[in-house]
């Protein structure tokens, strides 16, 4: 099944359009499409990755013009391991969705929220696939766009404030990315990044390559909210509906990091060794502030969302330290963070839309009553605390690892001290919800479609922190990929 | 290939639009400035595409010299998006006008 | 080596109840599962006891759960050491607790009872470097629960304190860990694991990591204030981070590091003997001094154990095979004596509602046993003879003794009388001072067994010690080769 590749990005594609037309009609059909669309990619992206995995990397060309002509689709064991994030992790948002729209959106308003999320998928679908420069600015752009337009979702001023503070920096982010893929393409006259990573390795470094890597480095960062480009971030992700900040962080900025990657490894696989202190640095200042600024926080959602600062600076560590172990970790502190953060926000959602409150000091024991919320809550507060034997230790583990086996002490301490500060927002959080003595009682109803995709979510997130291995199973042949580029 | 110095039009024109984003309070001025922007790469795509004495990038007899069509392709790809951007900032900007007019 | 299936279960065997626990809903259920878990726990270790000390180590399969992390167990002499006074006492903490909780039990206290313990028996029982570790961090997780058990502010705020101590110093642990691991394995099967570095510089930076992540556990002088503050736990709780579980696995960890992880040949070259040394004495005098000033009974007893669990770290660091065998044996003297002392000072607690030493006068005569158990424990922690403490205290000495480092005997001598004038004074002013009767509410002689079996062993073993000293030579065996 060679076009499974394009079906999987058109099909969303096509169905987004569908859903405004058939919602005129059929008032519930739009979820009933979105679920299956998300299935459909989720089945075809296994399917890939289990069947087609000997085959890799896979390439498709679209009307099967050959690049530099033609343009193509590009699947790699690093794309195959964010495929089945990026499918996973949408489908338990989906599903929830249909538990979970709150007030914030109208039930009028649903099939389009419902086109946005399909858009946000094939958006990074595309992205995630594209192998040249030009289509995964576009891609880019499609998810960008629509999350913009699904952080306005609930229509209030605070979150449309947000909204176009993020659209203002995306864009500028992505203005940024598009001049410097013309220059690129200036510099060597193609935009497969293969093609274009031998014509770099060609020409000498000098001060427009630096000029492309700065402009590019900035878009992404802007897109991977990397301290200190991360500003948009917190009230984007804290404002927006529930479900969306749980996509918003577990799979949005992971694209920014996945950005990162493609420049980093695949376009400027030459310059990582005058690179990657000025991305430790950056990094290493994101662990700290997105930790301080969760650690002084009231507003349960923003502590969230600072804390993905915090996070997505071990992935960055991860990168930029560049040897095997630090690698794996960076990768799995992306796949821990990932489910965990889902969870989170999903969770969090349920909390705010059912009593009404965001501050942790009106909220707390409130959760006393739900134990099944306190399990889910526990076991992803684990994960971002990096306690022993959850995803988030096994990638603090190996960054350390990676960061000593380079000689570096102080970030590998670095790594640790700022895992430490992570435990203390993410205990914030559950003491304040589980431990201290209630406010006033709730009981949490949860349905089955909040149920299901939640303990999906948490299984998969148990078993990759009781099972490193499982998780290894996907990053090891990432990473292998990427030391590939490298050398 | 065009002279070295038209290429410094557009990177102006950047950092012009750059500034109006980030020194505007005016949320028009913003989407304004990201418009000059987006201009500019057009401008700058267009720029690198040209040939000197080339001709337009369709066969017809005696045609020879063609410029590189690409970038033309990219900046209407990239136009549409520019588009459908503008649309979204200006429909939050309004929003963002009505509320701030209701409270007041 | 023989049985490989021994020491998984005394890990999951107790785990398996502990677990359990949060299942059953019924109090009965819950405290026979506890019950049976130390049960269990006790008879297996015992098990052992033939193998280890007729030199077998026994060793589990292996678990690879990624690269790396890999669960693995193992006994040796010193595991054993360790884990024989970790159950035994356990079980005692539990029979303590049964009547001393009642009425105040809340949902899980049993459970974690039960999995803070069997995570010290982890810590024990790990066969690398990362088990220990996870196990060591569980420790921590579990006993939290306990010690905000009182639900209170100041609880929360002790707390809070503890999670901050302990886990900051399980940061540099892990450091500490992955750099192990990452120059020298992570398994302990070789002796001197890191012997293949030889940057002094970053192998001091490295001991220092290991001796704040496992000194915070033993509440090394500065690192101290987490168990003080923990003294708001019940009784019980006390006495499982003073005497059963927590503060003993921090000394285990340093035991392992010195010799194992490092090894003789390796500490000695780095020098820092005089170091370890002289972070034990300080600590050695300024818990003593604490002790003396404080008038809580429970914050007496803990500074006291800040003091006592030292003279381990001190005995240990002298460098020699007396020095090991007391600072072994006088661990195994305190959680006996201490146990016995908290029980006691529980006991009054329970029974006359005093926490302080000043108002105790004239109990011995409402309490007799109560305070005779007390002063033959409180003897036992001064080192009289005729009880195990007078045999850790004259290994203790004759280590320094050796290496003609008079100066720590010194400090051995001027904390045993601080000792005698901190704990004395209580058991006088009971029975010698009287200023009219304690009301007392009610007396169980329940509470009498574990008290009775505590304070009580540390004479017997005083007297007959062959079970801690043919471990001991065992261990001695293993790390110092003769």
């Amino acid at each position: 099944m060679p076009h499974l590749f394009v079906l999987m990005v058109v099909a969303p594609f096509v169905v987004a359009a569908l859903i405004p037309l058939f919602s005129i009609r059929f008032k519930n059909l739009s979820f009933l499409m979105t679920a299956l669309t998300s299935l459909f990619s989720f089945c075809s992206v296994l399917y890939l990755v289990v069947i087609e995995r000997k085959n890799f990397p896979l390439e498709y060309h679209l009307g099967g013009w050959v690049p530099p002509l033609g343009i193509g689709l590009y699947l790699d064991k690093l794309g195959s391991f964010f495929l089945l994030l990026v499918t996973f992790i949408f489908l338990a948002v989906v599903l929830f969705s249909r538990f979970f729209l709150g007030e914030d959106v109208e039930a009028s308003k649903r099939p389009l929220y419902y086109t946005l999320l399909l858009l946000l998928l094939a958006g990074m679908l595309g992205f995630i696939l594209a192998a040249d420069l030009f289509n995964m600015f576009v891609f880019f752009e499609v998810f960008s766009i629509s999350s913009y337009a699904l952080i306005a979702a609930s229509g209030k001023l605070p979150a449309l404030r947000a909204s176009f503070k993020y659209l203002l920096m995306g864009t500028v982010s992505m203005l940024f990315m598009l001049m410097g893929i013309a220059m690129l393409y200036s510099l060597t006259g193609v935009l497969h990044i293969p093609l274009v990573a031998k014509e770099l390795a060609n020409i000498v470094s000098s001060q427009t390559t630096q000029v492309i890597l700065a402009l590019t480095l900035i878009a992404f960062g802007i897109e991977a909210a990397l301290f200190p480009l991360h500003t948009w971030l917190p009230q984007a992700h804290s404002l927006a509906p529930s479900p969306v900040s749980a996509l918003l962080s577990a799979l949005i900025i992971k694209m920014g990091v996945l950005g990162l990657i493609k420049v980093i490894y695949y376009i400027f696989g030459g310059c990582l060794n005058e690179l990657s202190p000025v991305l430790m640095i950056m990094a290493v200042l994101a662990i700290f502030f997105g930790a301080f600024f969760a650690l002084g926080e009231n507003d349960i959602k923003l502590i969230l969302a600072h804390s993905s600062i915090s996070q997505i600076g071990y992935m960055v560590l991860g990168l930029s330290l560049a040897t095997y172990f630090s690698l794996v970790g960076g990768l799995f502190q992306l796949l821990s963070h990932a489910l965990a953060k889902a969870t989170l926000f999903l969770c969090v959602g349920i909390v705010i839309s059912q009593t009404g409150l965001r501050s942790l000091k009106d909220l707390s024991g409130a959760g006393k009553e739900s134990p099944i919320l306190m399990i889910f809550f526990g076991l992803a507060l684990a994960s971002l605390a990096s306690l022993p034997l959850t995803g988030g230790f096994a990638a603090k583990y190996y960054l350390c690892k990676g960061a000593i086996e380079k000689g570096a002490w102080v970030i590998a301490l670095a790594i640790l001290v700022g895992s430490l500060l992570s435990l203390f927002y993410s205990f914030k959080i559950f003491s304040s919800l589980f431990i201290s003595k209630p406010v006033k009682k709730v009981s949490f109803k949860l349905s089955w479609w909040a149920i299901i995709p939640l303990g999906c979510l948490s299984v998969v997130s148990f078993l990759i922190g009781i099972f490193p291995r499982l998780g290894f199973v996907l990053i090891e042949p990432a990473v292998g990929a990427l030391l590939r580029v490298v050398r | 290939m065009v002279p070295n110095y038209l290429y410094a039009v557009p990177m102006v024109l950047f950092l012009i639009g750059f500034y109006a984003v980030l020194a505007r309070p005016s949320l028009i001025k913003k989407i304004i400035g990201l418009n000059i922007m987006e201009a500019s790469i057009f401008f700058f795509l267009i720029t690198i595409g040209y040939k000197k004495g080339g001709s337009p990038p369709i066969i017809f007899e005696g045609g020879s010299n063609y410029i590189n069509p690409l970038p033309q392709a990219i900046v209407l790809m990239a136009m549409v998006i520019g588009v459908a951007i503008t649309a979204l900032a200006l429909v939050v900007a309004v929003k963002i006008f009505e509320f701030e007019k209701r409270e007041k | 080596m023989t049985i490989p299936f021994l020491p998984l279960a005394i890990v999951f065997i107790p785990l398996f109840f502990g677990i359990l626990i949060f299942f059953v809903s019924h109090e009965q259920f819950k405290l026979a599962f506890a019950l049976s878990a130390s049960l269990f726990g006790l008879f297996l270790t015992s098990l052992c006891f033939k193998y280890v000390t007729s030199g077998y180590i026994l060793t589990s399969d292996s678990f690879i759960l990624a690269p790396d992390i890999v669960l693995l167990f193992r006994i040796d002499a010193l595991s054993l050491f360790f884990a024989l006074i970790t159950t035994f006492l356990w079980v005692l903490t539990v029979l303590f607790s049964v009547k001393y909780m009642e009425g105040n039990l809340k949902k899980n206290y049993w459970a974690f009872l039960t999995l803070s313990t069997v995570s010290a028996l982890g810590v024990y029982l790990g066969g690398n470097l990362i088990t220990l570790f996870l196990f060591f961090e569980f420790l921590t997780l579990f006993t939290y629960p306990l010690v905000i058990y009182a639900g209170t502010d100041e609880a929360q705020a002790s707390g809070g304190k503890y999670l901050l101590y302990l886990l900051a110093g399980e940061v540099f642990l892990l450091f500490a860990v992955v750099a192990t691991i990452s120059f020298g394995g992570g398994s302990f099967s070789k002796i001197g694991m890191l012997s293949s570095l030889s940057d002094f510089r970053f192998l001091r930076f490295l001991l220092l990591a290991y001796v704040l992540g496992f000194g915070i556990k033993t509440a090394l002088f500065p690192l101290h204030r987490w168990l003080i503050g923990a003294t708001v736990a019940p009784t019980p709780v006390t006495g499982l981070l003073h005497a059963v579980a927590v503060v003993n696995t921090g000394i285990y960890g340093l035991i392992r590091v010195v010799y194992h992880i490092f090894g003789l040949d390796l500490i000695s070259a780095l020098g820092v003997s005089n170091l370890l040394l002289w972070i034990a004495s300080l600590t050695i005098i300024f818990g003593s001094v604490a002790a003396f000033r404080q008038d809580d009974l429970k914050k007496r007893l803990a500074y006291s154990t800040i003091a006592h669990i030292s003279y381990t770290l001190l005995g240990v660091s002298v460098l020699n095979a007396n020095g090991l065998v007391g600072g072994l044996i006088h661990l195994a003297s305190h959680a006996l004596a201490k146990l016995s002392l908290f029980f006691c000072a529980g006991k009054i607690y329970k029974e006359t509602g005093k926490t302080k030493v000043s108002e105790l006068s004239g109990l011995g005569y409402q309490m007799p046993l109560t305070l005779v158990f007390f002063t033959v424990a409180s003897l036992a922690l001064i080192g009289v003879p005729l009880t195990l403490g007078f045999l850790s205290k004259w290994y203790l000495w004759m280590g320094p003794l050796e290496t003609q480092r008079p100066l720590f005997i010194l400090v051995l001598v001027i904390s045993t009388l601080l000792c005698a004038f901190y704990l004395l004074p209580i058991v006088s002013r009971a029975f010698f001072r009287s200023n009219g009767k304690i009301k007392i509410k009610k007396v169980s002689w329940f509470y009498l067994l574990p008290i009775g079996v505590t304070s009580l062993s540390s004479l017997f073993f005083g007297v007959f010690p062959t079970i801690f000293l043919n471990l001991t030579r065992q261990i001695v065996q293993f790390f110092l080769g003769g």
